[in-house]
């Protein structure tokens, strides 16, 4: 393995898994390379049978790849495995695990055991989680009267107990309301925040998880990996430039489009077609022009050369592509609708 | 996108988790033993914890012991069978754990999300199976406790025991067979997948007549030979009717000594059986991605 491979919390290289399904085999990865550093929130953004599950299944010793090689922080997941269990954890959504009549400390306690805690230490971890993730009145409650937004907080609380440098969160928020989401969102970010190195992988197929939470996304969908980056540079990829809607009353007669395509920093200038009628009765529009610009600050050349020509500004917005549009310009399509189309086959 | 990535050095922080993942032979003993331990713990609070379950555990065997006693009985029986029925119960119960609990235990442990779990922490399968085994046996002492004491109460039986750490000796290793053959059945139903249902009412009934639990095993001629060499239970209930029945002392099939030495001898077989089909459990689930999937 190189210096570098080494250095990296998750390396994969060419990952491949084929399953024997009844019908046939089933490829749900192909050649799959990636390269998380310590410390990221490194997101798997993908639609329904993208493949997600199966590469946390593999980074997580679960499973084993049928091609390629793995390793967490320099450890190989096919012939280090117990090394790795030492050090990683896993919350998976929709997890219903534990015994029924075990009480939620009691079941974070056995848990702690099984992660090779000394006995004080571990109940002094499990009363620390109990405590940051509020749980601390339920704390003798039986496993199976919890509510589905308290089962998965006592799955992350559990996740928790071993201070894993790997975190594998495979659509940890699935099933949970929104406010239950945002709790379990902090606390990771938290987690991350306590101890520097601590890595996240997560898999998401909600785009404004994604978009929020992640240092880094790849994009996946049949298997492989269609584009990676920041959020912002996966962004970039459908919009590689700064638009800008502005909106007038009219365009001045002495203004033509020309005119401000000329202009320092502009490079496109576009009258948008959503011209909406006054609805306030004075009987003006707003006419809209998409300003396609090198960079922000050339807005202001656009604003003075409408308002000399005697413009009236109506509205000035930024227009941000969203990770949607990303995935609709790599897929063909956006990713309920290839949800849908999967569940359907 | 808060926090910052890497504030630290790669290389001491690889440096730092790979000696965290070196862990010593004491240490992954010490980790061996609480884990067993910590497994076996959900299975003896569950008889406490759960009452009713103690109840529907005992009624029905008591029900059964009740009516072999009547029918005996009514042969005009030899009052010491019936002592010995009662013990021969009571070793059921363990036997009815082993084939209910236990045969569906990593079933259910799959299905619960929870054999995924195991799996990716560092604590080995072998751990899980003996605390499960463990547990499940301690939980049913009560039981079988219980059950004679109902059966001196009801029917009046008399036990006679010249040599109590012989007796203890053949109810222990009787167990600790039952509990490794549980263990490799643990396995077989969880490779076996959806047909483990059937085959758990397949082996309950046969197996309590080829244990002997109604008549003795001599009664039963080459089957009777062939059970006490497989199932735990032949074994157990032969010597334990020797021990603690003097008046039957002469009806065992082998001498107590031999019986105890297949016991243990069973207890180690099922014991390495039991210990391949985990690795076998393991191996086959991470590369055929099956066996340790949620069925869903
Ligand atoms: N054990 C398996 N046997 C056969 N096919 C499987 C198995 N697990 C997953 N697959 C298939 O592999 C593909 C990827 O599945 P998965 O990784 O679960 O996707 P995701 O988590 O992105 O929804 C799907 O087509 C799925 O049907
Ligand atoms: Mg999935």
């Amino acid at each position: 393995m190189s210096e570098s491979a080494s250095h990296a919390a998750v390396h994969a290289s060419d990952i491949g898994r084929v399953f024997q399904a009844k019908g046939g085999p089933v490829t749900a990865l192909d050649s799959i390379d990636l390269r998380v550093e310590p410390g990221e929130l490194f997101g798997v953004l993908g639609p329904n049978g993208a493949g997600k599950s199966t590469l946390i299944k593999i980074l997580s010793t679960l499973l084993l790849p049928t091609s390629g090689a793995a390793s967490i922080f320099g450890l190989d997941v096919v012939t280090e495995t117990a090394r790795v269990r030492r050090i990683m954890n896993l919350v998976a959504g929709g997890d219903f695990s534990g015994y029924g009549l075990l009480t939620v400390r009691e079941q974070l306690a056995m848990f702690a055991q099984f992660y090779g805690l000394p006995y004080r230490e571990g109940i002094a971890k499990v009363d620390a989680q109990l405590a940051s993730f509020g749980l601390d009145e339920i704390r003798d409650r039986k496993i199976s009267a919890l509510s589905t937004g308290q089962r998965q907080k006592l799955n992350f609380a559990r996740s928790f107990l071993n201070d894993p440098w790997i975190l594998f969160l495979d659509e940890p928020t699935i099933g949970l309301d929104v406010s239950a989401a945002r709790d379990v969102r902090d606390r990771v970010r938290a987690f991350q925040a306590e101890q520097p190195g601590r890595t996240v992988l997560l898999t998401t197929h909600y785009m404004a998880e994604a978009d929020e939470m992640c240092d880094r996304i790849a994009i996946v969908n049949h298997g492989r990996i269609l584009a990676q980056g920041t959020p912002t540079e996966l962004k970039r990829m459908v919009q590689k430039d700064t638009l800008f809607i502005v909106g007038i009353d009219e365009l001045p007669a002495t203004i033509s489009m020309d005119s401000l395509r000329a202009l320092p920093g502009v490079l496109s200038v576009a009258e948008r077609d959503d011209v909406t009628d006054d609805v306030s009765g004075v009987g003006t529009q707003t006419v809209r022009l998409a300003v396609g610009l090198r960079e922000d600050g050339a807005l202001g050349g656009v604003i003075s050369a409408l308002a000399a020509g005697g413009a009236h500004l109506r509205e000035i917005s930024k227009s941000e592509p969203t990770l949607e549009e990303v995935f609709v310009q790599l897929v063909g399509r956006g990713i309920s609708e290839s949800d849908i189309a999967i569940d359907g086959a | 996108m808060v926090h910052s990535v890497t504030t630290r050095d790669p290389a001491e922080l690889i440096g730092r988790i790979h000696r965290e993942t070196n862990w010593g032979f004491g240490r992954r003993t010490r980790h061996a033993l609480a884990s067993v331990i910590a497994r076996a713990y959900p299975r003896v609070i569950g008889a406490a914890r759960e009452p009713s379950w103690l109840f529907f555990d005992l009624v029905f065997p008591i029900l059964g012991m009740c009516s072999i006693v009547f029918l005996l009985r009514s042969r005009g029986v030899d009052e010491a069978w019936i002592g010995s029925t009662i013990l021969a119960t009571a070793l059921l119960s363990f036997w009815i754990s082993v084939v209910w609990m236990m045969g569906a235990q990593f079933h259910w442990e799959r299905d619960s999300g929870n054999l995924l779990l195991y799996i990716t922490a560092p604590v080995g399968l072998g751990s899980i199976a003996l605390g499960m085994a463990i547990g499940g046996a301690l939980g049913v002492v009560i039981r079988a406790v219980i059950i004679t004491l109902a059966g001196v109460l009801l029917f009046g039986a008399k036990y006679q025991v010249a040599d109590p750490l012989l007796l203890m000796l053949v109810i222990v290793a009787g167990v600790a067979a039952m509990y490794s053959l549980g263990v490799c059945l643990s396995s077989v139903f969880l490779i076996s997948g959806r047909e483990a249902d059937h085959l758990g009412s397949l082996l309950n009934e046969p197996m309590q007549l080829l244990g002997g639990v109604y008549a003795p095993v001599r009664s039963m001629g080459t089957v009777g030979v062939v059970a006490l060499g497989i199932l735990p239970l032949a074994p157990a209930i032969d010597a334990l009717r020797q021990v603690a029945v003097p008046q039957l002392a002469t009806t065992g099939i082998l001498p107590v000594g031999i019986e105890l030495v297949i016991l243990v001898v069973m207890t180690i077989i099922f014991g390495v059986i039991g210990r391949s089909l985990l690795s076998y459990i393991e191996r086959v689930g991470r590369s055929g991605g099956r066996l340790l999937a949620r069925a869903d």
